[in-house]
């Protein structure tokens, strides 16, 4: 024991149990024994001082033990310069991010390092940020990412055992940029992982497989067969949504079959021929059905008739429009016809948007003329005529319905027509509940959907309120900052 | 955004500063104003003196600077080329111009002599004497009965301190509170905090012991000696005396800026540097009061910098204003060895003091736990917010970097980092 433990000790026991040590030979005892107090408790206290300040004083480092962290590779895209960065910090944490994410990945750049762990921590709690900062990282961020297990959404450096290592989130992010880059190395690594993940890794893998599926993935189409018979529900699920997008699927085939034998045409009457509805009769399937299960077919336990019903339904909503329509030979307006008359359009429709099928888009659009997800799948003219209307009449309602699902920026007069509107009702609105929550909803898409290069309307007339005043300074200012950051990472592209 | 008061204006100020809310945006000469569009009909009309930096804004709020002037600054760095040339209106030119007067009085005040003891409307000498003499006796008991504390501990053992209940450390810190030796209060609400380590418990007693024993001796040390001990006890520094004896006018890098909390009170530490000397600036906040104006973090300042009487001269006081101008070279950073070499030999000068902060690399970035400094001479742990560590590790890119760090005997905790030529401060407590 040194001087100081010996002292140490005593101090713990307490004087009153013990007598105090004599100092040690060295310099320090020397030292130590020159302080000398009346009581016992003082000297302790006193040489314990001399100890503690020695002690501090005279630290050295602590040997090096861990080797310093492997330098991050050298940077292959340009940082975004300060005119770019500078909207950061007025963008971070707003729903401007993204568009700012977006601009720079369009320009090519990255982002600057001392900005690298704000901008990873939002997209940690964001996970819709997350595909948008993963281009944009540049080397320095994905090394940096390695240090948090928070940020491990972002794809780990390339590497033999970068899959085995990879937490599920990792693995899915890995996959995502794979995928980028080639689509055909990405179904390998599908082709070779998927059967063997856990539940829970197959789901984030197979809806990052639907989030980007092309006709090219039918090459998948055993793996995912194979899924349709899971465990997990959710798994199975996933494949067959998979499996009905792609339409030349063997699960299409036999939607198509089935229909086939379930949906006869009867020879239409004269008033069917003058309105050119060709009547349709559902035949229940009489012999059981060996792919029923992997398919995923609703129950045939319950009343016959019911059965064919549901059993239609099922099919107008899971099997692709083409394979339907080739089953029958028919065009789409025929298949609406029979969605129609058995009272299945809202599946159909629902199949349609999945797909995104134009054709049967537009032939569905007659019977259900204010669908907002079939006007964007379906030609232009009748969504840009319905918002028209929606604007004309003012429906905050249908505007928003129309408007939402449409990405922005939105073209510059449809910008232009939905700010004036919202400055001819704001008018004398003292809060949003006065104006109508729907337009303060339509004013907040505005801010982040609308063309940044929209003009501005007309000054709000001098009796409008305070709230009209400050939402239009605000909306159009919001406007303004995205001008600039246009303009700053436009110049970038020149 | 370093000068905004608390985290909820500088949200605001970032909200506000686009171009479009202002009606309005000039900079002739040194000052910015503009009027912004508020919740009223008539915008605010808001000024900022950069040579302060000074703010004056026709908003209600009482915040200070206020979320328009933090957003007039912002936007001013953000987008300079918004800003006109016109004169400000006649009520903010009539505040710069009583600025300027003030400014261009005080100049030659700062160059003759120190105020005179005594004179005129000065403080009574002898009262002031009764006063402290009062102080001191009271200083006196408070410590006599500290030391009568701490030696029966030492009698009872330390492994039963721990036992005590919580009240007992804290009747005697208001004692000492009330005995007017804050300082000395302040280390003995730190006690528990101690509890589970004998070996700093010790320590930690022995330093209190040593002010103690200290303070009955004070005639027999040193002018500096007793400074160091009055500051340690937690007497107040009399600016009137350390801005008068003048100082230092230099260009003073802002080398970076931390805030601890203790008690309610926020203690904002500013550190600055010019060729070898380092000052402390010190700023206190209470009961969520805002704190005064801050100086920009990595910038440079000229100012006229006053030092507070000490065997380690460190803390400091600005006299008149401080504005911007442009950065000066950097030092070269110690190495760690180097950095606990400097630290010792303040130590051994003033052996309460907490603190020392240094330009220290180049240096590797150990992220673990705890996350490491790490150089040819050993290692150090690293301390600071997540944020702070991940954004040095960033900057590093694994590569050795240089920091301007405070070293409190145990922890390292870097401000400040030089990256590609310039100074990148990290976020205080407050903003973070």
């Amino acid at each position: 024991m040194n001087d100081h433990d010996t002292l140490l000790a005593l101090a713990l026991l307490g004087t009153a149990r013990g007598t105090l040590p004599t100092p040690g030979p060295g310099p320090l005892g020397q030292a130590a024994a020159h302080v000398t107090r009346p009581a016992a408790e003082g000297t302790l206290l006193a040489r314990a001082a001399l100890h503690a300040l020695t002690h501090a004083a005279g630290r050295t480092p602590d040997p090096a033990s861990d080797l310093p962290p492997v330098p991050a590779p050298a940077e292959t895209l340009p940082e975004a310069p300060g005119r770019a960065t500078r909207h950061l910090p007025l963008v971070m944490g707003t729903p401007h991010l993204s568009e700012w994410l977006t601009l720079c990945a369009q320009a090519g750049w990255r982002v600057p390092p001392a900005r690298l762990p704000e901008l990873l921590d939002h997209a940690s709690n964001d996970s819709h940020l997350r595909p948008l900062l993963t281009p944009v990282l540049g080397e320095r961020g994905r090394w940096l990412a390695r240090f948090n297990p928070d940020w491990a959404f972002t794809p780990p450096p390339p590497g033999d055992d970068a899959w085995d290592t990879a937490t599920e989130a990792g693995r899915e992010a890995l996959w995502r940029s794979v995928r980028e880059r080639d689509p055909h190395a990405a179904r390998a690594l599908l082709q070779q992982h998927l059967p063997t993940e856990r539940a829970g890794s197959r789901k984030r893998l197979l809806a990052a497989l639907l989030d980007t599926l092309t006709p090219d993935d039918h090459a998948l189409e055993p793996l995912l067969d194979t899924l349709t018979t899971a465990r997990s529900e959710d798994v199975r699920t996933l494949a067959r949504t998979a499996l009905h997008r792609l339409s030349g699927s063997a699960q299409n085939a036999r939607h198509a079959a089935r229909f086939a034998a379930l949906v006869s045409l009867d020879k239409p009457s004269l008033l069917g021929r003058l309105t050119k509805q060709t009547p349709s009769t559902l035949t229940p399937p009489t012999g059981p059905d060996e792919h029923a299960t992997r398919d995923g077919l609703p129950d045939p336990a319950g009343k016959e008739k019911r059965s064919a019903t549901a059993l239609l339904e099922h099919l107008l909503e899971h099997t692709h429009p083409d394979a339907l329509l080739t089953a029958l030979n028919i065009p789409p307006a025929t298949l609406v016809n029979i969605a129609r008359q058995h009272d299945h359009l809202n599946a159909l429709a629902d199949n349609a948007v999945h797909t995104r099928h134009a054709p049967l888009a537009t032939a569905l659009l007659h019977d259900l003329p204010t669908h907002p997800f079939l006007l964007h799948i379906g030609p232009p003219e009748p969504l840009a005529a319905a918002q028209k209307q929606a604007l004309h009449d003012r429906d905050p309602e249908r505007l928003l319905a129309l408007l939402g699902p449409q990405p922005g920026p939105w073209p510059s007069d449809l910008s232009a027509a939905l700010l004036s509107i919202l400055r001819d009702t704001i008018g004398d609105a003292h809060y949003a509940a006065a104006w109508g929550y729907r337009w303060a909803q339509l004013a907040e898409l505005a801010a982040t959907h609308a063309h940044p290069h929209t003009p501005h309307p007309d000054p709000l007339p001098a009796d409008a309120t305070d709230y009209a005043h400050r939402t239009m300074t605000e909306l159009l200012g919001t406007l303004e900052l995205r001008k600039q950051m246009w303009n700053d990472f436009g110049k970038g592209r020149g | 955004m370093a000068l905004a008061p608390d985290a909820s204006s500088a949200q605001a100020g970032r909200k506000l500063a686009t171009p479009a809310r202002w009606q309005n945006l000039n900079a002739p000469g040194t000052s910015l104003w503009g009027q912004c569009q508020g919740s009223g009909k008539d915008p605010y009309l808001t000024g900022v003196d950069r040579t302060g930096p000074a703010f004056k804004c026709s908003c209600p709020s009482r915040k200070f600077p206020c979320k328009h002037a933090l957003a007039l600054m912002l936007l001013h760095t953000t987008h300079a080329g918004d800003f006109g040339q016109a004169a400000p209106p006649d009520t903010l030119q009539t505040w710069l111009d009583g600025r300027a007067e003030r400014a261009a009085n005080e100049t030659p005040k700062t160059d003759g002599d120190a105020p005179t003891p005594g004179s005129g409307a000065g403080p009574d000498p002898a009262a002031q004497a009764k006063r402290r003499a009062a102080r001191d006796r009271k200083v006196t008991d408070g410590l006599d009965a500290l030391q009568t504390f701490l030696q029966d501990l030492i009698r009872d053992g330390l492994a039963h301190a721990p036992a005590r209940p919580y009240s007992d450390w804290d009747t005697q810190a208001a004692r000492l509170v009330d005995a007017q030796a804050p300082g000395a209060a302040r280390l003995v609400r730190q006690i528990p905090e101690h509890l589970h380590d004998p070996a700093a418990l010790l320590a930690h007693l022995s330093r209190l012991h040593l002010l103690t024993e200290a303070w009955p001796r004070r005639d027999t040390l040193s002018a500096e000696q007793q400074a160091d001990l009055r500051t340690a006890l937690g007497f107040p520094v009399d600016s009137a005396a350390v801005t008068g004896a003048g100082g230092i006018r230099a260009r003073w890098q802002v080398m970076g800026q931390s805030v601890t909390e203790e008690d309610n009170l926020l203690t904002r530490r500013t550190w600055l540097v010019s060729g070898t000397d380092t000052a402390l600036l010190l700023d206190f906040s209470a009961w969520g009061r805002p704190f005064p104006p801050a100086l920009p973090p990595g910038q440079t300042v000229q100012a006229e910098v006053c030092s507070a009487p000490g065997t380690y001269p460190q803390r400091a006081l600005l006299r008149g204003e401080a504005p911007v101008t442009t950065a000066s070279p950097h030092g070269e950073g110690l190495t760690l060895d180097a950095l606990l070499d400097r630290h010792g030999a303040a130590l051994a000068l003033n052996p309460w003091l907490e603190r020392t902060a240094h330009l220290t690399g180049p240096l590797h970035v150990v992220p673990g736990n705890p996350w490491h400094a790490q150089d040819g001479t050993g290692r150090l742990p690293l301390t600071g917010s997540e944020r702070t560590l991940y954004t040095l590790l960033a900057l590093s890119g694994g590569q050795p970097v240089t920091v301007y760090a405070e070293w409190d005997g145990t922890v390292l905790a870097p401000l400040s980092v030089l990256h590609g030529g310039t100074l990148h401060p990290f976020l205080t407590a407050v903003d973070a």
